[in-house]
């Protein structure tokens, strides 16, 4: 057995989980993991990887939609299978019984427990109005090849 | 016996579903999927619904380790 150069596996999953802070970081109030939300933006918003934090500028707005959005499942903690962390929202996020007039295409998904409502990521997709409706995102699969979050 | 007809709730209010035209689509793009079915009172959509499957994680990162100098 050598000796081999590499990121321990664990430190991913231990980003995930943070319990590393290189930079200047928060008191944590807790050890239980932060709540995750969604929100979606219409199509003519600029969401992306400049976004820091939850906005309501440019989000959907219509019957059976309130501001901020909805929250994600989290029932299952972040893992790794060979060099690859990952983690999945354990259900999918959906709005039932909405109408969403103007065309929507993004949802930034944001820590609705940090203090500033921190970015996580955003998701695109087509365009898309719902009438008297609902809209679902499924999550894939959760595993290295598939999650919605992979550090590889 | 009581004969009932199935409602559906639309943007008109519950309308008989019978009386409304049914359509499905589907649309693969490389980042997701998206299925869309609407239901149509002549030419106005009443009521669509769209399940979308994330194709394209949020993230991901190649992590690198630098070496020393």
């Amino acid at each position: 057995m050598a000796n081999a150069q590499a990121l321990s596996t664990s430190f991913k999953v231990d980003l995930l989980n943070g319990l590393h802070a290189f930079g200047a970081s928060v008191i944590r109030g807790a050890t239980t993991k932060d709540s995750f939300k969604g929100a979606l933006y219409l199509a003519t918003g600029s969401q992306g990887a400049a976004t820091t934090a939850y906005s309501s500028t440019n989000e959907v707005s219509g019957t059976g939609y309130s501001a901020t959005g909805a929250a994600f499942t989290n029932a299952t903690a972040p893992t790794s299978t060979g060099t690859t962390a990952f983690w999945t929202p354990s259900a999918s996020i959906a709005w039932t019984t909405v109408t969403l007039a103007t065309a929507f295409d993004a949802l930034t998904m944001y820590n609705d427990t940090s203090a500033g409502k921190l970015a996580v990521g955003t998701f695109t997709f087509g365009s898309q109005t719902i009438t008297a409706g609902n809209f679902t995102l499924t999550m894939p699969t959760n595993d290295s090849t598939n999650a919605l979050l992979r550090l590889a | 016996m009581t004969e009932q007809t199935p409602l559906i709730w639309t943007s008109k209010g519950n309308l008989p579903i019978d009386t409304l035209q049914y359509s499905t689509s589907w649309e693969d793009a490389p980042e997701y999927m998206a299925f869309t079915e609407q239901y149509r009172l002549g030419e106005e959509i009443v009521k669509s619904s769209t399940h979308v499957y994330s194709k394209r994680p949020l993230a991901f990162v190649n992590s690198e380790q630098g070496a020393f100098g």
